[in-house]
């Protein structure tokens, strides 16, 4: 035990980090494109749109469903605007179904990290359905009919 | 990183996520130079494969622009966003576990990809390092991974990666420390 503030414990206990730093580097260093990302993500930052917030997630992986794979009911809930949504993984990507509540827009979008983009009609309940995603972080946004932009969380929807 | 300005060779993260908050992508890149490692640190520490580990680091990234302004600690940034891609990276292996059903994977090793060309161990060092590695706890071999990772060895930022007490992290990291070490000149 050489814990009680021996400096030259101290000294090689650093020297053994900086090592296994310099070990982890040479290894498994932070991919490049990891990096450029992380970089790339400040280009997302929209500091007037309202966030909506993972509220609650649920399985709902049954039986039945299980060989299909992964079923989910997501709420993210904003000041102005909830989300209610349906993720079904599937082979190559997911699909969702969900509802906003209240009612009222008549669009919404999907955005990825990449920056794929694709848009969804809202019908006059609120429901909408968006068939074919790829996997990986995305967002939900939806702008009210008097401008206000809600979007969800980023996360693996 | 680059020169800032001459007064402050190192800007606080509080400066950093102001001058990001008013558009300032320097200040954003100066963030990700500082934590992206760390990030990364955590990420790997879930049995994710690299591409998920990707993902995972990124939705971190994502979650801190929307949330800088809402950051109320700025120097207990590191362990926000430690305890973001845990808490996400749970999500992430819940969401697996679902799909298959308890598939152990065994830590992925991607040794021989092409890492930088100078280091300060030679070849032969890293082999006699990694398998010392390798005969540690599993325990072991994240902690130190995320305080070798985490440049002030910041035991808050670390504690908040591993949801650990934070006063647990010093003799733990000894303990480790002194197992890898004994490991170490076992096998050479």
């Amino acid at each position: 035990m050489n814990e009680n503030g021996q400096t030259g414990a101290e000294y090689d206990d650093a020297r053994l980090l900086a090592d296994l730093n310099s070990l982890y580097e040479y290894d498994d260093p932070v991919p490049e494109q990891v990096l450029a990302n992380a970089r790339a993500a400040f280009a997302w930052a929209d500091f007037d749109a309202e966030l909506a917030k993972l509220l609650d997630e649920q399985s709902l992986v049954g039986q039945t469903v299980r060989a299909t794979g992964d079923h989910r009911l997501l709420t993210f809930e904003a000041a102005h605007l909830t989300f209610v949504v349906e993720a079904t993984e599937l082979a190559h990507g997911r699909k969702l179904v969900g509802q906003v509540v209240p009612a009222g827009p008549s669009e919404l979008w999907w955005e990825s990290a990449g920056g794929d983009s694709t848009s969804a009609k809202v019908d006059e309940l609120g429901r909408f359905s968006l068939p074919q995603l790829p996997a990986g972080p995305a967002r939900l946004r939806c702008e009210l009919p008097d401008g206000t932009r809600v979007v969800t969380e980023w996360g693996t929807i | 990183m680059p020169s800032n300005n001459s007064g402050r060779p190192t800007p606080s993260n509080a400066d950093l996520l102001a001058a990001a908050q008013r558009g300032e992508q320097e200040a954003w890149d100066g963030l990700v130079a500082r934590f992206g490692r760390l990030v990364w640190s955590v990420a790997r520490g879930f049995d994710l494969a690299a591409a998920d580990a990707a993902d995972l680091s990124q939705t971190t990234w994502l979650r801190l622009v929307e949330h800088m302004d809402q950051i109320k600690d700025p120097d207990g940034l590191g362990s926000w966003l430690a305890t973001t891609t845990r808490r996400e990276g749970i999500r992430l292996l819940r969401k697996r576990s679902l799909e298959i059903p308890d598939e152990h994977q065994e830590e992925q090793s991607d040794q021989g990809k092409d890492g930088p060309e100078e280091t300060a161990l030679t070849a032969d060092e890293h082999a006699q390092l990694r398998n010392a590695l390798a005969q540690l706890p599993e325990r072991c071999r994240k902690l130190l991974r995320v305080i070798a990772a985490s440049d002030q060895a910041n035991y808050t930022e670390v504690a908040a990666a591993l949801q650990m007490p934070v006063g647990s992290i010093g003799p733990t990291r000894s303990r480790c420390l002194e197992h890898l070490r004994s490991q170490f000149t076992k096998s050479s």
